[in-house]
């Protein structure tokens, strides 16, 4: 019996997105197309009826735009936004702003299939010679943190995102849940799959098959332990859906058979 | 030498100022030049490099909206932001939805002067029978609020007497903790707080019509206190329009 509803939503294209070039803690918003991945997300909802209590989403501005934008559609801008570095994108090391072929010339194909698809392989950390380390640590963001800078992550396995994630979730999510509070969480592709893995309780290695199509809310009706009732469901019509599912599967395809 | 500076900023115009209706709590959004007002704000900010810690801002999106605008300017998206009905705009109360005409051919033309001349007389009620009763005082946003706390109408006074403790008991503690701290409100919900810092008189307050979309910097000393009067951002064309007109208005209405 499904006592609690919690949606899931993975934000859409940011720039990067379309270079197939691993985003991860570098700030980018939305390209055009994530825009309006974000605003036909908040129609839908609308159309559906939903109310939102309380938005969560990371410190990176792509997952709050696509909040607003979704909040815009539903004329729920009132609703309130909590933001954390908690529900950041996994931090791919030195493996940011590398594109899929450029990190399987680099590393060979091999290697960086492990790092994608393992649970707990962690990608070589970022150093501070990396053309984007001083944009990322040098960001004001990271010193409001309830951790001290110097103790946020230079890589992460999927398993280390959950490490971070699932502490924030215990403390200040599940309590807003189980107030019967309906709980939008604005994210990325590794920290929605990492909740997805413990809300589910899938194994190490199925998670490695499981992918969130971009801009689809994804609605867990979980009973009062917080456990799914049910499979998860991805909202929306079907043909949307798996053109949405293919598209990100499409990408992971996307290293040239070097 | 300041102690704090704090950013004020008051929505531009709204889908229901283009058609000169009462709004208050009407949720109206903003017209497409309120958006370019919003959006000419954040450029202000952004081009003097201003940085904020903590932004506040009330339930109705037009003042929500102003607030991402700006914050979409100056790339600080990640801002916590809270939203409180204390910084709505007045209740109008019975007049919500009216037009100036309109309240006019209804209420005569004397009655209007009153309303809008006194400090703590409230326009007529928004009881049940109101178009925008179900709209307004049922929405979800003020489930919280106790029936004290709901109006069905509000005077300037009432406005401030209700949007004051939001301001000394939630902002002024995270300004003395030295946040740097944006407000994105509505025209009398920031009297309420310009009445407060300045020592305003009630008539001083009542003159006073704040910009729009231009944001507004007051530099405080550690008491809280202002160092001088406010300050606008923006290009010195805007900038000089935005004094002109407040000047003009303690002038005009006599």
């Amino acid at each position: 019996m499904s006592k609690y509803k919690l949606f899931l939503l993975r934000h859409g294209e940011g720039a990067w997105n379309k270079e197939n070039r691993f985003c991860s803690w570098v700030d980018q918003k939305l390209s055009e197309d994530g825009l309006k991945e974000a605003q036909d997300c908040g129609r839908l909802l609308k159309e559906q009826g939903y109310k939102f209590d309380l938005v969560f989403t990371s410190l990176l501005s792509r997952s709050i735009q696509t909040a607003w934008l979704v909040l815009e559609a539903m004329g729920q801008e009132w609703v309130p936004v909590i933001k954390s570095w908690r529900l950041n994108e996994r931090h791919y090391g030195s493996l940011i702003g590398l594109n899929r072929a450029e990190m399987a010339k680099e590393h060979g194909e091999e290697q960086v299939k492990v790092w994608r698809r393992s649970y707990n392989v962690t990608p070589p950390p970022i150093e501070e010679s990396h053309p984007y380390f001083l944009e990322i640590y040098n960001d004001r963001r990271y010193t409001t943190c309830d951790v001290p800078k110097e103790n946020l992550p230079r890589a992460e396995s999927l398993k280390e995102v959950l490490d971070r994630l699932l502490p924030y979730w215990d403390s200040t999510v599940v309590p807003e849940i189980k107030q019967g509070r309906t709980v939008l969480i604005s994210a990325h592709g590794n920290s929605c799959r990492a909740l997805l893995k413990h809300l589910e309780g899938i194994s190490d290695k199925d998670i490695a098959s499981v992918t969130l199509p971009t801009g689809i809310p994804v609605l867990l009706e979980l009973d009062e332990n917080l456990k799914p009732v049910k499979p998860r469901q991805l909202l929306g019509d079907q043909v949307k859906i798996q053109a949405a599912i293919k598209k990100v599967e499409d990408q992971g395809k996307a290293i040239p058979s070097t | 030498m300041a102690a704090y500076k704090l950013v004020l900023i008051r929505h531009g115009e709204s889908c229901w100022n283009q058609e000169n209706r009462f709004c208050g709590w009407f949720d109206a959004d903003l017209s497409d030049t309120g958006e370019h007002e919003a959006k000419r704000g954040g450029q202000a900010l952004k081009d003097a490099g201003y940085e904020f810690d903590i932004c506040y801002t009330s339930v109705l999106k037009r003042a929500i909206r102003t607030l991402w605008f700006v914050l979409d300017s100056i790339d600080q998206m990640w801002l916590p932001v809270h939203r409180t009905w204390r910084l709505n705009e007045r209740h109008y109360g019975g007049l919500t939805g009216l037009n100036k005409a309109e309240t006019a051919a209804i209420h005569g033309e004397a009655q209007v002067k009153i309303w809008r001349r006194s400090f703590d007389t409230p326009p007529p009620c928004m009881d049940e029978g109101h178009d925008f009763y179900q709209s307004i005082s049922k929405d979800r946003r003020y489930s919280d609020l106790t029936e004290d706390q709901l109006p069905s109408c509000e005077s300037l006074k009432d406005t401030i007497a209700r949007a004051l403790p939001f301001w000394n008991e939630e902002i002024v503690p995270q300004i003395k903790e030295g946040k740097r701290v944006l407000i994105a409100a509505h025209g009398n919900s920031l009297r309420g707080i310009v009445k407060h810092l300045e020592g305003m008189s009630e008539e001083a307050i009542m003159e006073l019509n704040l910009p729009t979309g231009i944001p507004i910097v007051y530099e405080l000393d550690k008491n809280l206190k202002p160092l001088g009067p406010m300050q606008f951002l923006g290009d010195e064309e805007t900038v000089k329009k935005a004094m002109e007109a407040v000047a003009a208005q303690g002038k005009a209405k006599k």
